[in-house]
């Protein structure tokens, strides 16, 4: 385990600092300019020439781009992620001040989709090709397919306009969290629920529940005691590669609802070329990625005891 | 400026479309029932798409500028109440407003004007024109100039490089090279809290020497989708919104909708336009019957009728007609004449050889491309619009739709036939007045 540790560590710093470069490079090199953009979105005046040249002065952005890296990679030295061009905080500032909101979103959706989800998926597979499975196929179906700027939307137009149940926008209490959860939760429940039935189908179909079967064992315990476990492992790895689909997802849902997350934010900064922003954040989202996918792999060793990470000692 | 103005005149401006609106609706009918919460407080709360500090319609709430423009594009006084100009251009000397306090009870005298003039001029296009800034009493403040430096009056006015700071606004505290970190100016609101991305709240300046607001707070709360905007003010969470933006936000296929229920909706023209342009150095629009032809085959005024339900008025100039230096005597309009347009094209030897229907000349069709930055409100039904309105006489328009910045940086480098965008200074030439 510690070996497994200590790789991830290592493989997740290569990770994070070519993600980082990449996205530099490629932003660097894409049409479009920061200060061009920032000074117009700002001011909503087109900038003239010495204000371009003075932003780029000031910004250290007329230099070449071995020379702009290496400052980069210097000020990560110090432990440093630099400043926004856009907003003049610390880029650091900027993720931890967001990414609160955004990990509330996401940890609830995914908890509601795990809780909607599950339970569903296994329904479905003890009873495949029942009425209830058609439905369940058709329903995620659906779910998958509906545009979350849509459902949000219309979700708003019910619940807050006409029945004034729950606030339209706004980040803070629990009503609040309401339906930009429902909205974000949607897709991935839908996708949870086929991948849970699929999987189950195929556990149950395997010879050590006909052996459970036919020991009399009482159905509620081989589907949900054994079954499950071992259904879930391919379950977790889908979980983890849905935490970048949360993110993108919460992009739309972040600014339907007005919350006030990291999403809407790098989007934004990306537009408008904010290059420190931009690494920064795809450092610490592309860390969280390589985290969660860790985390996932130690899940592994829990649910299935055949999984180990180096020889037994 | 002399390169800038060269660059602007060689895209002549087709098809003036819309004078940007603001429409402001606003729940008057129900603001009546929705106060009581906070004890008699009359609170205002306005959806914006930005964040407070991001916006320059939010930062005015709170800063003032020396000096001030008017709706024809005068400077007048603000901080400044009144200023002389030596001879030669080069000397100015402001005369401040006495009795003007900062949000933090620092008065606003010379020592602070100058720092914020220097804090200015650090960010401002006219700080490398400085030679130096005098204070030779309490409440006058004298700049050198190094040479003559016709816009600097304007540049002044432009809230966004040249808000009043006050000294302990920036950190460190006084420099003048610091940083803008607590928002503290003499406008008629204080900034009391602040949340990112979520909302800001301001109280009434008590001590605000020009006309006190009739509202005790303004709640700015931050919604960037504008259908979510819409909803909101439906449903009473908030009392106003479009004001917020300088380009609004607010649909124009919505309005009708607002009005329906029941929200007041007010529309001010304050001079901005979308625009068609030209690029007047490549073919097929260096040649001036051309772009005539295409100037006459467009209804505009029909295009602003069913688009955009009439709200904005076709425009015909790129200055609005009340702008100091514009035009203000300009009534021939180009007006829509189709048979005209293909005559002048005729002319200019453009001609359905083939009868395909598009028209042709020396063996290559009349088919151009319209750049269009992503994100270009309306670009897309106007664009529509104008390609059908083409089609009738035999022009070919394709449409490409790019990412803003790299659009932008197309239109720059001159590669493009025709650009579809929105004035951004009052009017949209060098050095014009900025939004306020």
């Amino acid at each position: 385990m510690r070996r497994l540790l200590i790789q991830r560590l290592v493989s997740a710093v290569f990770v994070m600092l070519i993600a980082s470069f990449l996205s530099f490079l490629l932003l660097f090199y894409a049409p479009g300019n920061p200060a061009e953009t920032i000074i117009r979105q700002q001011s909503g005046l087109d900038p003239t020439y010495a204000e371009i040249e003075l932003f780029m002065k000031r910004h250290d952005l007329n230099r070449p781009f071995l020379v702009q890296c290496l400052q980069w990679l210097y000020l990560l030295t110090h432990g440093k992620l630099g400043v926004s061009l856009r907003t003049g905080e610390p880029v650091l500032e900027e993720f931890t001040a967001r990414f609160g909101a955004t990990f509330q979103l996401a940890v609830a959706a995914m908890a509601l989709s795990v809780i909607i989800g599950l339970p569903i998926g296994v329904f479905a597979a003890t009873k495949p090709n029942s009425l209830f499975d058609h439905i369940i196929r058709v329903v995620s179906l659906a779910g998958v397919s509906i545009p979350e700027f849509w459902l949000g939307l219309m979700l708003m137009l019910c619940f807050s306009l006409a029945l004034g149940w729950l606030p339209c926008f706004g980040h803070g209490t629990v009503r609040h969290l309401v339906l930009p959860m429902i909205t974000l939760a949607v897709g991935i429940t839908a996708s949870l629920m086929r991948f849970v039935r699929t999987s189950m189908l195929e556990v149950l179909n395997l010879d050590y529940i006909k052996t459970a079967k036919a020991k009399g064992l009482r159905e509620v315990v081989i589907v949900w005691k054994h079954a499950l476990k071992n259904a879930l492992i391919p379950v977790v790895t889908i979980l983890g590669t849905q935490v970048g689909h949360l993110l993108a997802g919460a992009v739309i849902v972040e600014t339907v609802f007005s919350w006030p997350g990291i999403g809407k934010f790098f989007v934004d900064s990306i537009y408008a070329r904010d290059y420190p922003v931009i690494q920064g954040f795809v450092l610490i989202i592309a860390a969280i990625y390589v985290l969660v996918n860790l985390l996932v792999d130690i899940l592994y060793v829990y649910l299935d005891p055949r999984v180990r990470y180096e020889g037994r000692s | 400026m002399q390169l800038k103005m060269k660059g602007f005149l060689r895209t002549v401006t087709i098809a003036l479309i819309s004078l940007f609106l603001i429409s402001v609706a606003a729940g008057c009918a129900k603001t009546g029932d929705q106060t009581p919460a906070t004890k008699g407080e009359k609170v205002l709360r306005l959806g914006a798409v930005k964040d407070f500090k991001e916006a320059i319609e939010g930062q005015n709430l709170v800063f003032e500028r020396f000096v001030g423009v008017d709706r024809e594009g005068n400077t007048v006084p603000q901080l400044a109440e009144s200023w002389d100009v030596s001879k030669d251009g080069k000397i100015y000397t402001f005369h401040l407003r006495k009795g003007v306090k900062f949000h933090n009870g620092t008065v606003l005298d010379a020592s602070a004007a100058k720092f914020a003039f220097q804090w200015i001029a650090n960010q401002a296009p006219f700080g490398r024109y400085i030679e130096k800034v005098e204070t030779p009493d309490n409440n006058t403040l004298k700049v050198y100039f190094k040479e003559y430096y016709a816009p600097f009056l304007l540049d002044l006015a432009s809230g966004w490089t040249s808000p009043v700071i006050c000294p302990e606004a920036v950190e460190p505290v006084g420099s003048v090279d610091g940083k803008l970190t607590n928002f503290i100016g003499t406008g008629p609101f204080k900034l009391v809290d602040y949340e990112k991305d979520k909302q800001a709240v301001l109280v009434r300046n008590d001590d605000y020497w020009g006309n006190k607001p009739k509202v005790d707070k303004v709640i700015w709360k931050t919604i960037p989708d504008p259908h979510a905007q819409i909803v909101a003010l439906k449903a009473g969470e908030i009392d106003m919104i479009g004001i917020t933006e300088h380009h609004s936000s607010i649909p124009y296929v919505e309005v009708p909708g607002l009005r329906k229920a029941g929200i007041k909706v007010e529309e001010t023209s304050y001079g901005r336009y979308q625009v068609l342009e030209f690029n007047c150095q490549k073919e097929p629009f260096n040649d001036k019957k051309v772009r005539l032809a295409l100037n006459l085959a467009i209804d505009s005024e029909k295009m602003v009728k069913e688009l955009f339900g009439g709200l904005p008025e076709p425009a015909y100039t790129i200055t609005a007609p009340w702008f100091k230096y514009g035009p203000s005597n300009v009534k021939q309009k180009y007006g829509y004449d189709p048979e005209k347009a293909k005559q002048l094209l005729a002319e200019a030897g453009w001609k359905d050889t083939d009868g395909d229907g598009i028209l042709d000349k020396n063996g290559k069709p009349f088919v151009f491309e319209l750049l269009i930055p992503a994100g270009e409100a309306n670009a897309d039904a106007v664009a529509v619009f104008v390609q059908s309105e083409l089609k009738k006489i035999g022009v070919q328009m394709k449409l490409l739709t790019l990412e803003s910045g790299a659009a932008w940086d197309r239109s720059k480098k001159g590669e493009y036939d025709m650009f579809v965008h929105h004035s951004f200074c009052l009017p949209s030439i060098p050095g014009g007045i900025a939004i306020g």
